[in-house]
């Protein structure tokens, strides 16, 4: 997995199972920006809609309700990009598979995958102590969705790091 | 830079009366932007959502994430009620923990 700027673009290069994984996450991600705050799981609610800083600030009921509806918006106003992504890694490609991004839209992209690592840390429960295990023996020991999870949310870390590395020329 | 829409601030209406006050509350910088720890962001993220959003430098952008990152939360910016919502909105869409409040 590598990420670089190529001709006013970022392209990032994946191989087949970083591609196939890809593809499902963002096909999942777009699947759950199309449901509303109030009626997605309460997992990704509070990881993608909470209301903390709504309460903090004393919002009304009504108020809070449009908060969090603007916040929906701007989730699906991503949504056609975030399909077309996972439509260009549909099918099995077994030399690997280029994304090539506009710089304008990696912003929306890093956004996309970052949100699937926080969807899936609050929907499988990992805490600061699964994200700072040190040793296979501590991730084999946890149940095969956490493991799946905790294994999702790092290859994606890297896949984030690649890419602002990228933005950044370094 | 990005093409993100990026959403109108919503809020609760200022609870002052006199039309003298509602203007000084309005301008008032005294609403105080505060972004939390959480264990599945990264720093590296994290600075560049400062960087973004607040238009901070790297290094203050820095600064404030290892403030997130070793004391619970920082204080990224004080500003107008209207300014802070729309930080408050902005930051949570780049999926940051962060509260507004009114300072004392």
């Amino acid at each position: 997995m590598n990420a670089q700027r190529d001709k006013g673009t970022l392209l990032v290069h994946l191989n087949v199972f970083e591609g196939r994984l890809l593809h499902r996450i963002l096909g999942i991600i777009a699947e759950n920006y199309k449901v509303r705050p109030e009626d997605i799981d309460s997992q990704t609610a509070e990881a993608w809609y909470s209301a903390r800083g709504c309460r903090a600030a004393k919002m009304s009921a009504d108020e809070t309700r449009d908060w969090l509806a603007a916040l929906h918006q701007v989730k699906q106003a991503n949504l056609a990009r975030i399909q077309e992504w996972s439509a260009a890694l549909a099918g099995v490609k077994p030399a690997g598979y280029s994304l090539r991004l506009d710089l304008g839209a990696a912003e929306a992209f890093m956004t996309a995958i970052n949100d699937y690592r926080l969807m899936a840390a609050a929907r499988h429960d990992i805490t600061e102590a699964e994200m700072d295990f040190g040793s296979e023996r501590e991730v084999a020991n946890l149940p095969p969705a956490r493991r799946a999870a905790l294994m999702e949310i790092h290859l994606l870390a890297w896949l984030l790091e690649e890419i602002l590395a990228a933005l950044n020329g370094s | 830079m990005s093409t993100e829409v990026l959403p109108p601030p919503v809020g609760k209406p200022l609870e002052t009366h006199e039309p003298g006050e509602k203007v000084k509350d309005a301008f008032e910088k005294n609403w105080n932007v505060i972004v939390w720890n959480d264990p599945v962001n990264l720093m590296s993220y994290v600075v560049h959502v400062f960087m973004r959003v607040l238009g901070f430098n790297k290094e203050k952008a820095t600064k404030h994430m290892l403030e997130v990152h070793h004391q619970g939360r920082s204080l990224v910016a004080t500003e107008t009620r209207e300014r802070a919502e729309l930080y408050h909105q902005q930051i949570q869409s780049f999926g940051l923990s962060v509260t507004i409040e009114q300072s004392s």
